[in-house]
């Protein structure tokens, strides 16, 4: 579907597509955020994949209650962060490293597991491939690019005889994609092609194979380690930290979910964490916020040999006499005698402001 | 320094676990329930920049070094000294343990560390009128003087020196890491790569430790079936995964996460216990956001007046954390109270006591429905404690104490004890997983970080065919570049710039580092390809990118 036919859809329509292209929670969102959702699903980026939108540099006090909240990215992750963090406000680098080659010359396509649902495919195809395949093809205008998705499970892969492929036509000038293939323990291996209008296909370069991991628990037992099913569905409850007397079935919603991270704290905070799409801000700031507060400095002059007390305590002077003494200044009364003592100890001298804070 | 005699110094360090009596213990024919596993990952990339006086990325080390590495050592002292028996299994990272023996490094932290206490100093008589804040400016004082202590004349400056005094003792069993942390199931099409992080790490913990290592922490627990091969080939017994590789293993395991999988190339595999895990990392259901804890977001670097805190910050002037603060959580709300030392410790060994009584019933339960004693593997990064869990250090210290005293059900015990007493262990293929969010590779490949890859395996890929193409050098620049070219694959591949880069915490600079090391990588491609080198340039990355100086170029082919 193209994006200005996902556009002329109505709500309703919308809703019944996002439920079949499983877009998560597909019930709560805006007809905008439909729009949105299925847009990426089309283009190959799965929601999450969105970039988080960074705050300009944050104000100065941050609003802490905010961040008590559970971090879209789960607390494990807002920890491992607080390593990197020394404050909100991010150094500007004034020369940043000159920029490293877009592509290599190379033709190839490399393909890395995301997860048990998703792959990523980047790849560099050179012009002479190109025109190997168009010539191949029997072709002299643009042709389409297409990544063939191969489902090599169980396969020694010669390219003919995966299970099963699919098609993703390729837009504008991508040079990398996020592949839903939506089956876990399965191999894949993908090709980058042209297709002609025929449907004849050429491949301009072919990957790497890969497995996604599984996102339940095994079928595989071993004799000499079996349990009963009962005994199995408790193990994996209880090393889940799920609660003991749920079905298998149940157990493995409960695991993709926290996979997930959808119940982490049981808070569904909008549509908008579950699918991570990155237009809430790192740090929510407060709105308009406003502090103050006053101290007292107390300062002054005398001999450099002399001895100088403040509510008798010493006091440092410097080199040239003078001293300087900072407070922070509570509510209430603060009286401040300050003595000074010639260097022979013969004479003193005493000066005592006094000080009255009140807030009202 | 200045001269502080003249201040009363109220002692507001750590306090001493309070003196528990022990129960009357019928040992001698009593069998524990249990096994707890507490592992504690310290990790952080390596940044040094001797090409600067000052650099705002280097506090990651110093804060880490003042609120973590330090209090944890202290833990650990007054354990020895008060002969309580504990066992913790600590990964130090090739990078982590690279930076605290660095000269220049040490050289620096303790410049920092003059500059806390002399503001901590400055605070002290800033807040005489404010008891509430002089207390803990006090505290500050104190903990700055002894870390300093500890640090400059205890163990001269070398903090690795510290953790292995411990596992020389046989109390903590010190594991590696990827060399520079690179997330290994990213890495899959070009196993050299992988290898490369491996061996590098163990020949480095080798020179540092004088052992091999028996365990290895994978960089975010990122396993993919295969890596097992590679661990044992470089002779390491066990890694951790998070829980669904274990769950998720085929065969299926028997015993859930509460027992070790042997996977075929005989290499053990620990699974993470989750439930004991979400009540410690959690801010909100677990421990550390407790209110009577201490707010990491409040700083007196943020707080206080600018002309006053500017000489403690950078040269840029940029705010920062300065490590004092003042406030505690106090609850779901912008107003902060002033923190209390005590109450703090008090909640601190309640939760101590709290997490050993879950401990003890979760061995009990388990130890009755299944044939073998259960292992609770408890997992967290090193710098939870102290540096975003203030208390956690301390948390630390009274379960150890607690566990030893307080109770029968569990014994702690490391990866590589729990092995030796049971060798008998089911064999099964983990599933490929992560500790990260989401459990697999996502964090690491997303929209903000997903560019890095093409480069990254370009430069494993260049890297193996320059090794494969020299397998020997005559000396000269040629062995120096082909090094250094290694240097420079590993520090590109830290996952944490990808994670940074995620989280958008310091996104700048860690997209500045991959695109340095990107970039000199290629040049020194480039001239050993066409035999030719700028000596000078060479000099300088040499200078700069120093890490691993016994690095070995063929462990990339």
């Amino acid at each position: 579907m193209t994006e200005s036919e996902i556009r002329a859809l109505t709500r309703r329509q919308l809703v019944a597509t996002a439920k079949e292209k499983q877009v998560k929670n597909y019930g709560r969102l805006t007809k905008d955020q439909l729009v949105d959702a299925l847009i990426a699903v089309e283009a190959g980026v799965p929601p999450a994949a969105k970039k988080a939108a960074r705050p300009e540099a944050a104000a100065v006090n941050i609003p802490t209650a905010a961040l008590r909240k559970e971090p879209p990215g789960g607390w494990q992750e807002r920890v491992e962060e607080t390593k990197y963090y020394t404050g909100p406000v991010e150094k500007r680098w004034e020369e940043m490293p000159t920029e490293i080659p877009v592509s290599y010359g190379d033709n190839r396509i490399v393909v890395l597991v995301r997860d048990p649902w998703w792959l990523h495919a980047y790849w560099e195809v050179s012009p002479q491939q190109v025109t190997r395949g168009k010539q191949a093809l029997g072709l002299s205008e643009p042709v389409k690019t297409v990544l063939r998705v191969y489902d090599v499970t169980g396969c020694d892969f010669t390219g003919n005889n995966a299970n099963a492929s699919f098609d993703i036509e390729l837009t504008g000038m991508a040079s990398n994609w996020y592949i839903h293939v939506g089956q876990p323990n399965a191999s894949y291996c993908v090709d980058i092609g042209l297709v002609s209008p025929q449907g004849q296909f050429y491949t301009l370069a072919r990957s790497n194979a890969v497995t996604t991991p599984r996102d339940k628990m095994s079928d595989v037992v071993d004799e000499k380690w079996m349990s009963t099913k009962g005994q199995a569905e408790k193990m994996y409850a209880l090393s889940g930290g799920f609660r003991v007397g749920a079905g298998s079935l149940e157990l493995r919603q409960l695991m993709e979910e926290r996979l997930k991270q959808e119940i982490s704290s049981g808070a569904w905070s909008g549509a908008i964490s579950s699918w991570g799409s990155g237009a809430v801000p790192k740090r929510q700031q407060r709105g308009f916020w406003f502090v103050l507060d006053a101290e007292l400095i107390v300062y002054g002059a005398t001999d450099p040999s002399a001895k100088v007390t403040l509510q008798g305590k010493p006091v440092n002077l410097r080199p040239d006499g003078t001293f300087t003494a900072r407070f922070a200044l509570p509510d209430g009364e603060q009286v401040i005698p300050v003595t000074a003592t010639s260097p022979d100890a013969v004479e003193t001298r005493t000066i005592t402001p006094i000080v009255n804070r009140m807030t009202k | 320094m200045r001269n502080c005699k003249n201040l009363a110094l109220q002692g507001f360090g750590l306090p001493q676990a309070s003196p528990l009596k022990p129960h009357a213990c019928f040992y001698g024919g009593f069998v524990e329930k249990g096994y707890l596993c507490m592992v504690l990952h310290a990790h952080l990339p390596y940044v040094r920049h001797p090409e600067f006086s000052d650099f705002l990325e280097e506090d990651w080390l110093y804060e880490a070094i003042t609120e973590t590495y330090i209090p944890l050592i202290e833990v650990f002292e007054g354990l020895e000294r008060d002969k309580v028996d504990f066992r913790i299994t600590m990964s130090l990272t090739p990078t982590l343990i690279s930076m605290l023996t660095d000269p220049l490094l040490q050289q620096r932290y303790g410049a920092h560390l003059d500059k806390l206490i002399d503001l901590s100093n400055k605070e002290v008589m800033r807040t005489q009128w404010q008891p509430a804040y002089n207390q803990l400016a006090l505290m500050y004082y104190h903990r700055f003087t002894r870390a300093r202590q500890m640090f400059v004349e205890r163990y001269n400056r070398n903090l690795v020196q510290a953790f292995r005094h411990f596992q020389d003792l046989g109390k903590l069993e010190i594991i590696t890491c990827g060399a520079t942390h690179g997330f290994l199931p990213l890495m899959q099409h070009n196993k050299s790569a992988v290898r490369a992080q491996i061996l590098t790490a163990v020949e480095h913990y080798e020179s540092h430790f004088g052992r091999k290592p028996r365990g290895i922490w994978l960089p975010e627990c990122g396993y993919v079936p295969g890596i097992d091969e590679v661990l044992a080939e470089a002779g390491i017994k066990y890694f951790f995964v998070d829980a669904h590789g274990i769950l998720h293993a085929s065969p299926r395991p028997k015993y859930g996460v509460f027992s070790p999988l042997y996977c075929p190339s005989g290499v053990a595999a620990f699974g993470r216990d989750l439930e004991s895990s979400k009540q410690v990392w959690s801010a909100v259901e677990g421990y550390p956001g407790d209110y009577y804890y201490r707010e990491f977001y409040r700083d007196i670097g943020f707080d206080l007046e600018y002309d006053y805190i500017r000489p403690y910050l950078h040269s840029d002037g940029i705010r920062v954390n300065t490590g004092i603060k003042y406030h505690r959580i106090t609850g779901e709300t912008n107003h902060k109270e002033p923190y209390d030392r005590k109450q703090a410790m008090d909640k601190a060994a309640e939760h101590a006591g709290n997490f050993m009584f879950n401990r003890e019933k979760q061995a009990e339960y388990l130890s009755e429905i299944i044939d073998r004693k259960p292992i609770v593997i408890c997992p967290y990064d090193a710098e939870l404690f102290g540096h975003w869990w203030f208390e956690g250090p301390e948390w630390i210290n009274f379960l150890m104490r607690k566990v030893y005293h307080d109770q029968k059900s569990l014994r702690l015990i490391t990866p590589s004890e729990y092995l030796e007493e049971n060798h008998t262990n089911q064999v099964s293929t983990p599933s490929m997983s992560s500790w990260g969010w989401k459990g697999y590779n996502e964090v690491w490949l997303e929209g903000t970080n997903d560019w890095v890859y093409r480069h990254l395996h370009k430069l494993s890929d260049r890297m193996r065919e320059l090794a494969q193409m020299h397998p020997q050098t005559n000396g000269g620049w040629q062995a120096r570049a082909l090094n250094q070219a290694a240097r420079e694959v590993l520090l590109a591949q830290s996952s944490d710039w990808a994670f940074i880069m995620k989280t958008g915490t310091m996104v700048n600079y860690a997209v500045k580092r991959t695109k340095d090391h990107i970039l000199r990588f290629n040049r020194l491609y480039e001239s050993l390809k066409s035999n030719s080198i700028d000596q000078d340039w060479l000099h300088d990355i040499e200078y700069k990118d120093n890490i691993f100086p016994n690095i070995n170029y063929r462990n990339f082919a």
